[in-house]
């Protein structure tokens, strides 16, 4: 009895199984392919029929690509960038969502139905007015200007705001009966219940900040403000793109957050489910 | 500022012979990504940050229209420079209105690159100088037959019909067409001529000659010509040194293009250019002269990155190469009319483009996809110029 039950839930994974290994092999053929570009020629790269494996396994495009660029200033932008971007957008995205999930002041709604409308706008309208500004402030060619304008996320505040309606007011209640004030309520009550929310926002901005490759591009000049993936642009050429290159570069920049993703992938997936049920 | 990684160490070298020359003169290189290029350049001319030189194409008149060019020509009579020393077509690719707005910083050249391999191989004797388009496809008949004879799986020929440059422009250019007038009001693609080349392009997929339009644009035909897949190439002067890197490059034989109406070679080419805002404009000026002058145009031919349009030092392009000769660059360059152009050219390059690639793929038929293309462009023209007046 025990072994034909367990015989029915093997079963019942095997199905599951299947399409989890095909899904498996789909995400991961591509990160292959890069790793094993990486180590080919040029002439390799390009041959037809495919070379599937590197006649020789020489680490020669590592060198040149890093000689090639400061990946050294790449790494701490990126990461620095990204840490300063996270905590500032959970601080003042929390703090916002606070404000128009529990306090009341004039036009609340109409401020909040604004800033949401700024969600429909395409982020490229914005590229050249936010370049202006940053010319202007004397901000261009700074990490400065890679932060500043993705302190305010609109997105966050929203989810936020929608975690913060799901907490019971009772509880801001049973603080004030204690003598906490709006700041305490925040900062001593809601925000750690709030914890698995602010994971999946740091996750997000995280991801994205790691990603984003334009507005690195546009506001700053010198190589050494240039974050990871705006340093890996470069290796696109207008008429041959030496792909071993671009490949081994890749490598480098994509490793520590595969590094990450295995050191914190409780709180990631935890993080990403969280959001996805109820975000 | 530039765009291209590959090129950028031969000029931190040719910038760095500058500064020494003038050590009060410090220059700063700016390296942006081609696909992002642009925006960046328009951002930062819309902010008056531009970079106070910087590589320029054949959008330029868009951007002399905006204002965004200093004119270069009370510069070139100041230091009494003599036009005619570099290739008259790349002068008159970068002036404007009878304008210079641009030195020439090299050119782009197309010609036919044959895998002397596959030719013996097959027992098919090289191309001559000086052939006409129907040698050409006779060449291609002849591999054909004889690679099917033997089994063989290469193709005789390779094109990067994808791309207008190393493709169907230079067939129409061949045919003696401008495709924009010198106005600019008019396209010549309505001219009975326009359909040739597209059709002969079809007919040499049809004889079997050309891979089918799907294998050309899945694979990059100079690819297929470095896998040794192909016996023939149209290629650009862009693709040099991956030919001269080839495994089989002491194989590889260069001939200038079969002579349809003519040989001429559409010459494409990039130039250097100089921001109406910039506030060192004597010092951008000497940057811009050094760099379109002889030694820098040495410096990028000896380093195999550009053929000079420094007419003088154009002997120093061929002896770069290992394997290949180079020199037939420089001769393919000598009967050469200037990259057709027109103010609204992002428009009507994508225009002419979806149209070749629906005659290409067979969708329409030659007659049928250029008398479309050519409506399509003129309305494209005459949109520009409404909004321009």
């Amino acid at each position: 009895m025990a072994r034909s039950q367990k015989f029915s839930i093997q079963k019942h994974h095997i199905g599951t199984h299947l399409v989890l290994i095909l899904a498996v092999i789909i995400s991961i053929v591509p990160f292959l392919w890069m790793i094993l570009t990486s180590f080919k020629t040029y002439e390799e790269s390009i041959r037809i029929p495919l070379t599937v494996w590197p006649a020789q396994w020489n680490l020669v495009n590592y060198i040149t690509v890093w000689n090639k660029f400061p990946f050294l200033n790449f790494y701490f932008n990126t990461f620095f960038v990204m840490v300063v971007v996270i905590i500032g957008e959970l601080i003042i995205s929390s703090m916002a969502a606070y404000a128009f999930a529990r306090l009341n002041f004039p036009f609340k709604n109409a401020i909040f139905i604004f800033c949401l409308s700024l969600m429909m706008v395409p982020s490229q309208i914005f590229l050249i007015p936010q370049y202006d500004l940053m010319v202007k402030a004397g901000l261009n060619d700074t990490l400065i200007a890679l932060i500043l304008p993705r302190l305010f996320n609109v997105f966050s505040v929203f989810m936020l705001r929608q975690f913060f309606l799901t907490l019971p007011r009772e509880l801001d209640d049973a603080a004030k009966i204690d003598g906490c004030g709006f700041f305490g309520i925040y900062y001593q009550i809601l925000l750690p219940l709030l914890k698995p929310a602010l994971v999946s926002v740091a996750i997000l901005s995280g991801l994205s900040t790691w990603k984003d490759l334009l507005w690195p591009l546009i506001v700053n000049n010198s190589m050494e403000k240039y974050t990871l993936s705006a340093g890996l642009a470069l290796l696109i050429g207008e008429h041959t793109t030496i792909y071993p290159h671009v490949m081994a570069g890749s490598f480098l920049a994509v490793w520590p957050m595969i590094l990450l993703y295995f050191l914190a992938q409780k709180q990631f997936v935890e993080g990403i489910a969280f959001s996805g049920i109820k975000g | 500022m530039l765009w291209d990684e590959v090129q950028s160490p031969v000029f931190e070298t040719i910038i760095g012979k500058f500064m020494e020359a003038n050590p009060d003169i410090e220059v700063e290189l700016q390296l942006t990504p081609w696909n992002q290029y642009w925006t960046k350049l328009d951002a930062a001319a819309g902010a008056g940050t531009a970079p106070d030189v910087f590589w320029m194409n054949v959008f330029m008149p868009k951007y002399t229209d905006a204002g965004i060019l200093e004119p270069l020509d009370s510069y070139i009579e100041k230091d009494g420079l003599d036009k005619s020393a570099w290739v008259p077509a790349m002068m008159e690719l970068y002036s404007d209105k009878g304008v210079q707005y641009g030195m020439p910083k090299g050119m782009d050249v197309v010609v036919v690159a044959y895998n002397k391999g596959i030719f013996d191989k097959y027992g098919v004797e090289y191309p001559k100088e000086g052939w006409t388009w129907d040698e050409f496809v006779a060449k291609g008949a002849e591999l054909r037959d004889k690679i099917a004879e033997k089994g063989g799986e290469e193709y005789p020929l390779a094109m990067e019909i994808d791309e207008p440059q190393p493709s169907y422009l230079q067939l129409l250019v061949q045919e003696g067409l401008k495709i924009y007038s010198d106005d600019g009001l008019t396209t010549d693609l309505n001219d009975p001529k326009a359909v040739k080349p597209f059709a002969d392009i079809v007919k040499l997929m049809d004889d079997k000659i050309l891979p089918e339009y799907k294998i050309l644009s899945d694979t990059k035909a100079t690819d297929l010509f470095i896998s040794e897949k192909a016996a023939m190439l149209y290629v650009g002067s862009w693709k040099s040194s991956v030919l001269d890197n080839a495994s089989f490059a002491k194989n590889i034989g260069l001939i200038p293009m079969p002579t349809r109406e003519n040989n001429h070679c559409a010459l494409g080419g990039i130039s250097y250019s100089m921001s109406a805002s910039s506030k060192n404009k004597e010092a951008a000026w000497k940057l811009i002269s050094y760099l379109s002058g002889p030694e820098s145009n040495r410096i990028q031919a000896e380093a195999r990155i550009e053929i000079p349009a420094y007419i003088a030092v154009q002997d120093a392009y061929g002896p770069t190469f290992q394997n290949i000769d180079g020199s037939i660059f420089i001769e393919q360059s000598k009967s050469a009319v200037k990259y057709p152009v027109h103010r609204a050219i992002a428009t009507t390059t994508q225009i002419i483009s979806d149209n070749a690639a629906a005659i290409f793929s067979r969708t329409v038929t030659p007659e049928e996809g250029v008398a479309k293309m050519a409506k399509e462009v003129q309305a494209a023209i005459d949109e520009y110029n409404a909004t321009m007046k």
